[in-house]
């Protein structure tokens, strides 16, 4: 009963269910159902890089910043879904370009650097901004949140369904050479420069054009907000709770993350983030398998 | 007809000379043993031929091509596999799943998941580690761990395999079957087995011909009986 | 004006040096990469403001209370959260490859337990803040203070690597660990030391710092990622380099926005951060190997 016809049903009722949310016509759940998406889109397209092949990312912030910055810049000249594949394209493109240096970086460098990265990219957009006398943007005609929702939707299934396909598929086992063993994995024919770019540049791309939404939902943008290292922190500490390398674990991880947060997010940010730390710290050292572990474990009992 | 040809190949590592000038050809269906002290060379020269390590001089072709400038993952899929002396199992992942991928990315080129998994159980079969085939590779003793490596250069699909040191650790018998199926490689498959072993005895009964390196100096080179009375072999092993 | 400024550079120099030094020695002898280090330089800048505010105590007084208070820490996060891990070869590989994400989840619980605890209100107090005049220079006698501080430790630190015996000790954990096992070293011992250390130098920085400058709840990660900078530049685990490093970034800082203007600050630190780490990852990651 745990075999994949049963996974596939499961997630195709979970996202059947969140399709449905609209209908209910209250503002309030169709704006948690916005956030749910958002989490699994960025969680699932961060464990693209980073739960296959071990390169953790504590930078994702950069693309769903840039895609933001793309977006409210592009909708003086276009409408709003070529402004949200321009963003998709431009957070692609700067993984593109950086990749090849980045990735040549292992282990704890790498993810120390994917973080000051960020944070410079941050820095320059706000220079920029500042030099265009820019503060911050407003949107005025952005699509309605039923709209954007959709949207987000179809953006989490999407990512959900790319990292169901690339767990089994040729890809996702090379990728998962590079991640036990980079030199023996290049030396069974593995190309392993081209698939690390591959998968950086293919979990850069949903969280830019999920940048692109949410501006359209807060119609709002300030670069330290857009770039904001608390989305990367977030996006990490999720992803690990849920648990690497099970399609199911990003799906929990946010389950958890949005139910703290609704509780607590609002009145106590700062016991908020603290708790994610010490979710992060205790999940790391004592439950390395994450929910997803420990639940499947339940099921097997 | 030669499949491997090394020509005056040298490499430094800052001041240290580890391998100088070495030469030797290496002909289809044979196997061609490499000898020397810990810290000749043998791994490094290994390591030349596989892409691993850019040599300072030299040139190696392999099947009539050049492998200057190719990575190891293209020299592989031109036919050469190898094993490391120091294993590097994908430890969480199944013994199966380790030579699967190898198959899958190798010069065999089993892209789809059965083929690949028809021949990954065939080198499981071949080293004699099909029992263990669910097993989490990093939970495999080490002398496993070494059939493993050497399973997983032969699901690449090579036609040429480099052996580093695959019976160090093994018991006799081990090494007996372990000689056993070397030589049925080679007779089935055609395979050409370059291989480096401290245990003498089983490199003298394996090997066609014999390379003697020292400090990176290709000291003696020939059939076994004539590089065993070879005498700067003597000087260098028995003083 | 020149000399000012060089005075300046040295001033922040001397700080990089003493931040990083802790960062180099949590490093060198337990390979992990501790990103809360600059978190720590804060509870230090804390420590001091609410001693001197509410209490009256001096500064000089909470140098000694925050070294306790920090190694204190160290103690005890290297009891509940490393000692065990540390002990078994397969699990403190493993932590050395999460010790970036461990220290992370503590950095934030430092960052937002302080801001519930003291509000994100930046604040400061004056402290020796009469300006001494020589050679072209005006300083305050914090300032001052903050320089023969850093001297004191950083050579103090050289000296007790190069002369003690223990610190020979902890040169031999630093460069081979197993092998300082060998020879008899106690390990373990030396690493729970050198935990307490660091945090502790952190913690004497951040002293140092409140004196100077307006402090928050969020000032330590920019010396967080100043002393990976000046650690990384030096060679991670190199303890003579990563002090002469922190004034090179010192200098490259202090001239640097003094060219251009202070809004490029962030991007100055920042893009030689990334430029060092995408330039030498051969250097750094053959280091790393050697770990093993
Ligand atoms: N990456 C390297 N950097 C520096 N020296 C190396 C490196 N690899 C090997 N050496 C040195 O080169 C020499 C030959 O080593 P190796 O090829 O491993 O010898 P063998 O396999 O014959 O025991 C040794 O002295 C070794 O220390
Ligand atoms: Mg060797």
């Amino acid at each position: 009963m745990t075999g994949k016809p049963f996974l596939i049903a499961a997630f195709a009722v979970v996202a059947g269910l969140l399709a449905l949310v609209p209908q209910l016509g209250s503002e309030y759940w169709l704006g948690v159902a916005f956030i749910v998406a958002m989490w699994i889109a960025l969680i699932q397209s961060w464990s693209l890089l980073s739960a296959t092949t071990g390169y953790i990312s504590l930078g994702h912030a950069v693309f769903y910043g840039i895609g933001a910055y793309v977006l409210v810049v592009s909708l003086d000249w276009m409408s709003v879904p070529y402004a949200l594949a321009l963003s998709g394209a431009a957070a692609g493109l700067l993984a593109l370009v950086v990749g090849l240096p980045v990735l040549r970086v292992k282990g704890p460098y790498f993810v120390i650097l994917t973080f000051g990265f960020a944070e410079l990219v941050k820095n320059l957009v706000m220079l920029l901004e500042t030099r265009l006398g820019q503060f911050s943007r407003m949107i005025f005609d952005a699509p309605s949140l039923e709209a954007l929702y959709y949207a987000m939707l179809a953006l989490a299934v999407i990512a959900t369904a790319l990292a169901a396909w690339t767990a089994q598929s040729r890809f996702g086992r090379g990728l998962a050479a590079i991640r036990e063993n980079e030199v023996a994995a290049e030396a069974i024919g593995v190309p392993v420069t081209r698939l690390k770019l591959f998968a950086f540049v293919a979990s850069a791309i949903i969280p830019g054009i999920v940048g692109g939404l949410l501006v359209l939902r807060t119609s709002y943008f300030a670069a330290d907000q857009a770039f904001d290292p608390a989305v990367s922190f977030t996006i990490v500490t999720t992803a690990i709770v849920g648990g690497l390398g099970r399609v199911s674990g990003p799906l929990l991880g946010t389950l958890f993350l949005v139910i703290l947060s609704e509780l607590l997010w609002a009145r106590f940010p700062q016991a908020y983030m603290m708790i994610l730390g010490a979710l992060l710290i205790v999940f790391i050292l004592f439950v390395p398998q994450g929910l997803a572990g420990l639940v499947g474990r339940g099921l097997k009992r | 007809m030669t499949i491997l040809d090394v020509q005056n190949v040298s490499k430094q590592f800052g001041g240290l000379k580890a391998l100088q000038d070495v030469s030797f050809s290496v002909d289809e269906g044979t196997i061609f043993g490499l000898m020397g002290a810990n810290g000749a060379g043998k791994t490094t020269l290994f390591g030349v031929i596989a892409g691993q390590i850019r040599p300072n001089g030299g040139s190696i072709s392999f099947a009539g091509k050049t492998l200057a400038g190719q990575r190891p993952d293209q020299i592989c899929r031109l036919g050469l596999g190898r094993t490391f002396q120091i294993v590097r199992p994908f430890g969480n992942l199944s013994v199966l799943d380790n030579v699967i991928v190898s198959a899958m990315y190798g010069s065999a080129r089993a892209h789809r998941l059965v083929d690949a998994t028809t021949a990954g159980r065939q080198a499981l079969e071949d080293v004699g580690l099909a029992p263990l085939a669910d097993q989490l590779a990093a939970s495999l003793t080490l002398s496993n761990q070494k059939r493993l490596e050497i399973a997983r250069a032969l699901a690449t699909g090579a036609r040429l395999v480099l052996l580093d040191e695959v019976m160090a650790g093994l018991t006799a018998t081990e090494v007996a079957e372990m000689t056993e199926t070397l030589f049925r490689l080679r007779q089935e498959r055609g395979l050409t087995i370059l291989i480096i072993e401290h245990v003498m005895g089983a490199l003298m009964n394996l090997s066609d011909r014999i390379l003697v390196l020292d400090h990176g100096v290709p000291i003696a080179m020939g059939p076994p009986e004539q590089v065993v009375a070879d005498e700067n072999v003597l000087k260098v092993y028995f003083g | 004006m020149f000399q000012q400024l060089l005075f300046a550079a040295v001033v922040s120099g001397a700080l990089y040096a003493l931040v990083a030094l802790g960062l180099n020695l949590v490093y060198g002898s337990l390979r992990l990469l501790n990103i809360a280090h600059g978190d720590l330089v804060m509870i230090g800048a804390y420590t001091a403001f609410w001693s001197f505010t509410l209490l009256g105590i001096s500064p000089v007084v909470s140098l000694a209370t925050t070294t306790v208070l920090c190694a204190a820490f160290g103690f005890l996060v290297y009891v509940v959260l490393l000692k065990r891990q540390l002990g078994s070869p397969a699990l403190a590989q493993r932590l050395e490859a999460n010790s970036l994400i461990i220290f992370y989840g503590l950095s934030v619980i430092l960052q937002n337990g302080a801001s519930l605890a003291f509000s994100a209100t930046s604040r400061g107090y004056q402290f020796l803040d009469g300006v001494h005049s020589f050679a072209g220079v005006s300083a305050t006698g914090s300032m001052l203070l903050l320089l023969g501080v850093a001297a004191a430790i950083t050579l103090g630190a050289l000296a007790f690597l190069r002369f003690h015996v223990a610190g020979w000790s902890l040169l031999a954990v630093i460069e081979r660990k197993d092998a300082a096992a060998v020879v008899g070293v106690n390990v373990e011992r030396v690493q729970m030391i050198s935990i307490c250390a660091g945090f502790a130098i952190a913690g004497v920085a951040g002293v140092l710092v409140s004196m100077t400058q307006q402090i928050t709840p969020f000032m330590g990660f920019p010396f967080t990622i100043a002393a990976f900078v000046v650690v990384i530049m030096g060679g991670l685990g190199n303890i003579a380099a990563g002090i002469a490093a922190g004034f090179v970034l010192g200098f490259v800082e202090t001239f640097g926005v003094a060219l251009t203007s202070a809004t490029y600050r962030s991007i100055l630190i920042y893009g030689i951060f990334v430029g060092v780490l995408l330039l030498r990852p051969q250097g750094l990651f053959g280091k790393a190997v050697q770990a093993r």
